[in-house]
């Protein structure tokens, strides 16, 4: 019985000491390790997915915006300001999809004169190489530049987007995700350029 | 001294992976380029040191028959540390090599020294282990890696070695090319150790 004891004691002493230094890191490196995904994984598709700019729309960018308040959750973004010549032009956020063997972070652009979406860029899956995977291939993202709220939906039900062969499930949730994403822009509008307009 | 040829054999009698033959998959799968070789190998490094150090600290409190999952857990916490320190400080190193970084706690070596050396030594002499047998596979892997870089990208560390004209010999950095590279690596260390010997 003694011997267990010290097993189980050792054991939760050397965890409990690891939890204890690992979210003291964690902590610390919480910050820098957010700055460093915004510049190399959200930067480029920021930049990608916007047209209208002369300002450094990832340097610009606004935390927490809250967008709406419902029952038991609220949603709030990260946006990107594209400005030219100090006034807004478009925003960046990103949404979030379910593609076929996981999630989908897509970043979208839009046009807030016109409101139509300016690009489109699927940041990080674990879709199927060479079915789902070639969502990030510009002959399925160019599809999503310039269109309209009801454009977004694939061709075989009214829309604009022709789906990657073989890779429907992948198609399917990058354009519903874009979709809500437009949805979300539509009623939010006013509360995202406040936002944006401050600084 | 004890500590400094416990420190030295790490660094060529028994390097890791060519010698004490730990710690191939990373070797074979990182070494595209010189960066990823030298950037795995010393994130194995700052690992394996800080394990040995650990248990060969805790060597007369873990149970026996619990002593690999001490480990593990041991090896797995510092392995957490430099993911995350990875992510916050060397963002591209982290793209690069992907899910190799969590990999470094099934890394052998560090298992094996664990277990081999540091639970039975104290920790000055663990701490020289783990550091040896750390460089000599950086040391491998960038060696390594720099010849797969060059031959098969034409560049090393990023920078091109034979200018705009060069046709890569793409063999290199793929599969296949890293077993051979490492076949003719160990066939090289095994030549110039012969010549010593005799």
């Amino acid at each position: 019985m003694r011997e267990i004891t010290r097993m189980i004691v050792v054991l939760t002493a050397i965890s409990v000491a690891s939890g204890l230094v690992l979210s003291f890191v964690d902590k610390f490196t919480k910050d820098p390790i957010e700055y460093q995904k915004l510049k190399f994984v959200k930067g480029p598709a920021v930049l990608a997915v916007l047209t209208d700019y002369d300002n450094d729309p990832i340097k610009e960018y606004k935390k927490n915006v809250i967008l709406e308040k419902k029952e038991n959750s609220v949603i709030t973004k990260i946006l990107f300001p594209a400005k030219r010549k100090g006034k807004l032009t478009g925003v960046a956020f990103e949404v979030t999809g379910q593609g076929y063997h996981g999630s989908l972070g897509i970043m979208i652009g839009i046009d807030i004169q016109r409101n139509i979406l300016t690009g489109m860029r699927v940041m990080t899956h674990s879709e199927t190489p060479g079915l789902g995977a070639r969502a990030v291939e510009p002959s399925f993202y160019s599809q999503f530049s310039g269109l309209r709220i009801d454009d977004i939906a694939l061709s075989d039900r009214g829309g604009k987007i022709n789906a990657i062969s073989g890779a429907t499930m992948t198609s399917q949730g990058v354009v519903k995700a874009v979709k809500e994403g437009m949805h979300l822009y539509l009623r939010s509008r006013k509360k995202m350029i406040d936002a944006l307009k401050t600084g | 001294m004890r500590v400094l040829q416990d420190f030295t054999k790490g660094l060529w009698k028994d390097i890791p992976p060519f010698r004490l033959v730990l710690g191939l998959c990373p070797t074979l799968a990182v070494t595209t380029s010189a960066d990823g070789g030298l950037g795995m190998g010393l994130a194995t490094t700052f690992v394996l040191t800080c394990s040995n150090i650990l248990v060969s600290l805790l060597r007369n409190l873990i149970p026996r028959k619990v002593r690999i999952a001490c480990y593990i857990l041991v090896i797995a916490s510092f392995v957490v540390i430099v993911e995350l320190v990875m992510q916050a400080f060397f963002y591209p190193l982290y793209m690069f090599l992907g899910i190799f970084v969590p990999l470094i706690v099934v890394n052998c070596i560090i298992l094996g020294r664990a277990e081999a050396f540091a639970s039975k030594r104290p920790v000055l002499n663990s701490l020289a282990d783990g550091l040896g047998h750390g460089l000599g596979f950086t040391m491998a892997l960038t060696v390594l890696g720099a010849i797969r870089e060059i031959f098969g990208a034409g560049t090393l560390f990023g920078h091109s070695v034979f200018g705009p004209h060069f046709a890569p010999f793409a063999f290199m950095v793929k599969p296949p090319g890293a077993f051979v590279c490492l076949g003719l690596m160990l066939g090289a260390m095994n030549i110039v150790s012969r010549g010593r010997v005799d």
